[in-house]
């Protein structure tokens, strides 16, 4: 064919098309085709049909397999995360995904899942190769605000966005990143500014899933990247959709499951904590506590409890580890060091959560401090290796009101939120734990109380009985027996009490008592002695070995002891290497205690116990003082006693002389009184006599009448003697009654008989020592009157008494003479009244004066001149009256007039 | 002359008339009793003029003995009766006073009344 230049223009165009499937083949001439040109184009046309399908079929295959590859890219995505089995492993997701990108001839830096939550994001992102995992952190939301384009899209529906950013841009907001978010996990390859400027910054290529995002990186600022990356990435985030429900769904159940085993983790603690019978068991409590976080597959090395003490300035920290040795609980003072000022704060300001990774240098500043000022340092020593040795400091804690929780891990990784939020779960139960040993220790504070008060008791009681010092052997018995009965295991107590040169000594153990020795105060006794004199209160000596063996050397050579020492010896081949002596001080001396081992918390007892027996020894010696007054007061006692049976033989003699001494009065008016009636006997026998010779003259004379007169007058004669007779007998009688002494019995007495008798002795009495005396007697007897029970002769002395009272008072006023026309009268009267009689004695003399009335029943008053009255005949009546005969004797008296003295008796 | 024998002891009476039965029979002497002070001077003043000789106790209730002597010798002057006190006191002051107040005879108890009839007579 003929060459043509296209500058050429035809002069005509023939077009000729033959037709195929897919199209038409179209050959432009300059003139007609001929029919073979035709036929052959026709068949072009026919075999280009066979091509152009095969072509087509060819580009279906590949296109299919491509989608094939895309979908089994998926697939293994989908696959990946069938296979998950924890929500962790929602982070390796990226991983996989950005592997099938780029298998599917993709370009991609980093690869990263992004959930949105409300406030943050969390975020977790592969390696820079891609082949792991490389960082999970949370970002707060504000650090996507920086980014108007971003966030802008984030509100929208678009599903992707490309955020290019050149590489001042790019480091701003990794930056951004590091400095508000929060790393779970950094990746120490992340790239520095420098490979940022290195690429020109970074290219973030983000697809929409329904929690949030997806994206990959590409290096340098790509505004335009390929589209089918980000198709292909579109297709990804739908895939993550479904991966994400089942994060959840798996989430879910793991958060649940996790529940149940916290929740039984915690349960475990509450019931450990309520089986507490004892307060020593919280120990058991907290190393439960350590169990069940390790369980609960929480990675710590120690847990510490951490509670009050005592002091304000001070916590106590119980530790627990899987360390089998038992560390008791050590107290942490206040301190400047970071890590102890942050922990006394928490627990000041109870910070409910509290979780921190300290420097190596903070770590071990701390650890050096505890190891060397605490307790702590009782932990084993591998244990202080591991802490000085290790790195990295994580602790986690949580403060509640009066205890706190501390845990400790020496590996990088920090404490997670959620192990935070168990631990504050397993504060709160605690917290519950520790509320109930403190009431337990409560408890078992005051029955320890009431225990020590019991015994003290105890010993107070059989001290205070205590009658003589020889009984402080079997107190010290009591002593020891109490004290360890107080759980304090002595092995023996004695009571030492000063003397000049020595002290006595009182021994007991459970063995019994030792005899009563006295220790000189020399050796350690003086010792003992000296700082007791010094004012101390306790002081404690330890012996130990031969220093042991020589104090019990020392005490061999003592009197008494010496020989029970010398036996214990032998029996028990030696003397004991070892023994602590507690001497307690009180006033008198001192208490000792013996251990065989330290007691320190026992100090405040013993010396409870010490002033017990110093108040009890008090009493004792106070008693014996008592007793040797007592024995004073005793001597006077006999000796008041004698003088008082002497007083009272001497009253009663003088009572014997006021009855002689009335029996006086009366003798005269007695002598006269028998002188008449024995004058009447011997008359009326002379004058018989006479009539009986007169008799026989007449006789003899024969005038009958006259004998017969004259027999009627002996017969009457003889009758007059009989009586006279017996009235003499009768004032004989009388006289011996009345100075008889007192013990008669009550009889049977005519009143009127008994007055009438005395008022006849009394007036005679009288008018034998005073010839001059007279008075007018005036009797009025109650005829009705009948015998009443009393002891005559008593009642016949008060009679008397009352009316030798009268006729003396009438006498005085007589011999005044300065009363014209006075006649001296005197009356007795008997009365019955209802259940009473009443004898009264009146006179009309001058009646008692006012100061005297008061005086008169008063033994030894009178107003008689000396030697004339005794002072007790108104005494006497008034007791034989009121004492003897439970009657009354009242007196009436008027100043001038007279006075009236009346008994009254019952009947 | 009439003898009053003053004695607050009635049984006085039965002795003097015993005592002086044949004296009295005979004649001889006459009794008159009072058995006490008071009654004494109210007999006397019933026997008005009459001569007597007074017997009498000292020792009695209500007047006594030497209070009727006072008495009888200071109201009978005529004719002055002879009074003869007796006493189982014979103690002086008793005597002493009877003799002050003009007691003619002073006779101590117990009574010799052989004596007494002796003295009796001679008076009379």
């Amino acid at each position: 064919m003929e060459k043509k230049s296209l500058n050429h223009l035809p002069e005509c165009l023939v077009l000729s098309s033959a037709n195929f499937k897919h199209g038409h083949l179209l050959i432009v001439t300059g003139e007609v085709l001929t029919n073979e040109v035709q036929s052959i184009l026709i068949r072009f046309a026919k075999v280009f049909e066979h091509t152009y399908t095969r072509f087509l079929d060819l580009q279906k295959a590949e296109k299919q397999a491509r989608e094939t590859q895309v979908e089994l890219s998926l697939e293994r995505i989908r696959s990946r995360v069938t296979e998950m089995q924890e929500s962790s492993d929602l982070f390796d997701i990226v991983v996989t995904m950005r592997n099938e990108f780029l298998s599917l001839g993709h370009e991609a830096d980093y690869f990263w899942h992004m959930k949105w939550a409300k406030d943050n994001y969390e975020m977790s992102m592969t390696a820079e190769d891609g082949g792991r995992l490389g960082m999970v952190i949370t970002v707060p939301k504000f650090v996507h605000d920086n980014i108007p384009t971003l966030a802008k899209w984030e509100k929208s529906k678009k599903p992707t966005f490309v955020l290019a950013l050149d590489a001042e841009d790019a480091w701003d907001y990794i930056e951004n990143m590091n400095t508000h978010g929060h790393y779970q996990l950094a990746d120490p390859n992340a790239p520095t500014k420098e490979d940022i400027e290195h690429i020109g910054g970074l290219t973030f290529i983000i697809a929409r899933t329904t929690h949030g995002e997806i994206g990959f990186s590409l290096a340098g600022k790509v505004p335009n990247p390929p589209k089918a990356s980000i198709d292909i990435l579109v297709r990804f985030a739908s895939v993550f959709d479904l991966a994400y429900k089942r994060f959840e769904d798996l989430q879910n159940s793991e958060a649940q499951a996790r529940e149940t085993q916290i929740e039984l983790a915690l349960e475990k603690v509450r019931s450990q904590s309520m089986a507490m019978q004892h307060s020593n068991e919280l120990q058991r409590v907290i190393e439960g506590v350590y169990e069940r976080l390790v369980e609960l597959d929480i990675e710590i090395h120690a847990c510490t409890i951490i509670t009050a003490s005592k002091k304000p300035k001070e916590l106590l920290c119980w530790f627990a580890s899987n360390t089998d040795q038992f560390i008791k609980p050590f107290r942490l003072p206040n301190n400047t060091m970071l890590i102890i000022k942050e922990f006394f704060n928490g627990f000041k300001k109870k910070r409910e959560t509290f979780s921190k990774t300290y420097s190596f240098k903070e770590k071990n500043r701390f650890f050096n401090y505890i190891f060397e000022h605490t307790d702590f340092r009782t932990i084993p020593e591998e244990r202080q290796k591991l802490a000085l040795e290790s790195n990295v400091y994580n602790v986690s804690n949580t403060f509640m009101g009066h205890s706190g929780i501390q845990l400790n891990r020496y590996s990088d990784k920090p404490f997670s939120k959620q192990e935070n939020e168990i631990l504050v779960r397993f504060g709160k139960v605690f917290e519950q734990s520790y509320i109930r040993f403190l009431d337990l220790k409560k408890a078992e504070a005051q029955a320890r109380k009431s225990e020590i008060e019991l015994a003290l008791e105890r010993v107070r009681a059989r001290t205070m009985a205590m009658q003589h010092s020889d009984e402080l052997q079997e107190a010290s018995f009591l002593l020891d027996e109490q004290v360890r009965a107080l759980g304090i295991n002595t092995w023996g107590c004695a009571f030492n009490i000063y003397g000049d040169k020595e002290s006595t000594e009182w021994f007991g153990n459970e063995a019994g008592v030792l005899p009563t020795y006295t220790v000189p105060h020399k050796g350690i006794f003086k010792e003992y002695y000296d700082r007791g004199q010094r004012g101390e209160t306790l002081f404690v000596q330890e012996f130990s070995g031969e220093a042991c063996v020589a104090h019990y050397e020392f005490m061999s050579t003592l009197p008494v002891i010496g020989e029970v020492l010398k036996n214990l010896k032998k029996t028990n081949n030696g003397f004991p290497n070892y023994q602590i002596d507690h001497v307690v001080y009180f006033k008198y001396g001192y208490l000792l205690f013996i251990t065989k081992e330290p007691v320190p918390e026992s100090h405040d007892i013993f010396k409870r116990f010490a002033k017990v027996f110093e108040q009890t020894y008090t009493r004792f010696l106070d008693l014996k003082k008592a007793e040797a007054q007592s024995d004073l007061i005793k001597k006077e006692k006999e000796r008041l006693e004698v003088a008082l049976s002497e007083l009272k033989a001497t009253q009663s003699q003088l009572i014997q002389s006021e009855k002689m001494a009335s029996l006086g009065e009366l003798t005269a008016g007695i002598a006269h009184e028998i002188q008449n009636p024995l004058n009447f006997v011997n008359n009326f026998s002379e004058v018989s006599k006479e009539l009986l010779d007169e008799m026989l003259e007449e006789i003899e004379n024969g005038d009958m009448e006259e004998v017969k007169a004259i027999m009627d007058d002996v017969v009457q004669n003889l009758e007059k003697i009989n009586h006279h007779g017996k009235r003499a007998d009768g004032i004989v009688k009388g006289m011996l009654q009345h100075s008889r002494a007192s013990g008669s019995q009550k009889e049977p007495t005519d009143i009127n008989a008994l007055a009438d008798e005395y008022l006849r002795l009394a007036y005679h009495g009288l008018r034998a020592k005073d010839k001059s005396f007279n008075a007018t007697l005036i009797t009025d007897f109650d005829d009705t009157l009948e015998k009443v029970n009393v002891i005559p002769q008593d009642i016949g002395r008060v009679v008397l008494n009352l009316l030798t009272n009268a006729f003396y008072a009438v006498s005085e006023k007589k011999n005044q003479n300065n009363i014209e026309d006075f006649e001296p009268t005197v009356s007795i009267t008997t009365k019955k009244d209802s259940n009473k009689v009443n004898i009264s004695v009146k006179d009309n003399g001058n009646g008692i004066p006012k100061h005297v009335i008061e005086k008169i029943y008063q033994p030894f008053f009178t107003t008689k001149p000396t030697g004339q009255g005794t002072g007790l005949g108104l005494s006497m009546s008034y007791d034989i009256v009121t004492k003897g005969h439970g009657g009354e004797l009242k007196v009436n008296t008027k100043q001038g007039m007279g006075t009236e003295f009346i008994i009254k008796l019952p009947i | 002359m009439k003898i009053l024998v003053v004695d607050d002891e009635h049984d006085v009476k039965t002795l003097f008339l015993q005592r002086f039965r044949k004296e009295i029979r005979k004649g001889e002497l006459e009794f008159v009793f009072a058995f006490s002070g008071e009654e004494a001077l109210q007999t006397l003043n019933n026997m008005q003029q009459e001569a007597v000789l007074i017997l009498s106790d000292i020792n009695m209730p209500g007047m006594s003995g030497l209070q009727l002597l006072e008495k009888i010798k200071k109201d009978f002057v005529t004719p002055p009766p002879v009074v003869m006190m007796v006493t189982a006191y014979g103690d002086e002051d008793n005597y002493n006073t009877a003799k002050k107040l003009g007691a003619d005879d002073f006779l101590t108890k117990p009574v010799d009344f052989k004596l007494l009839k002796e003295k009796l007579i001679q008076i009379i």
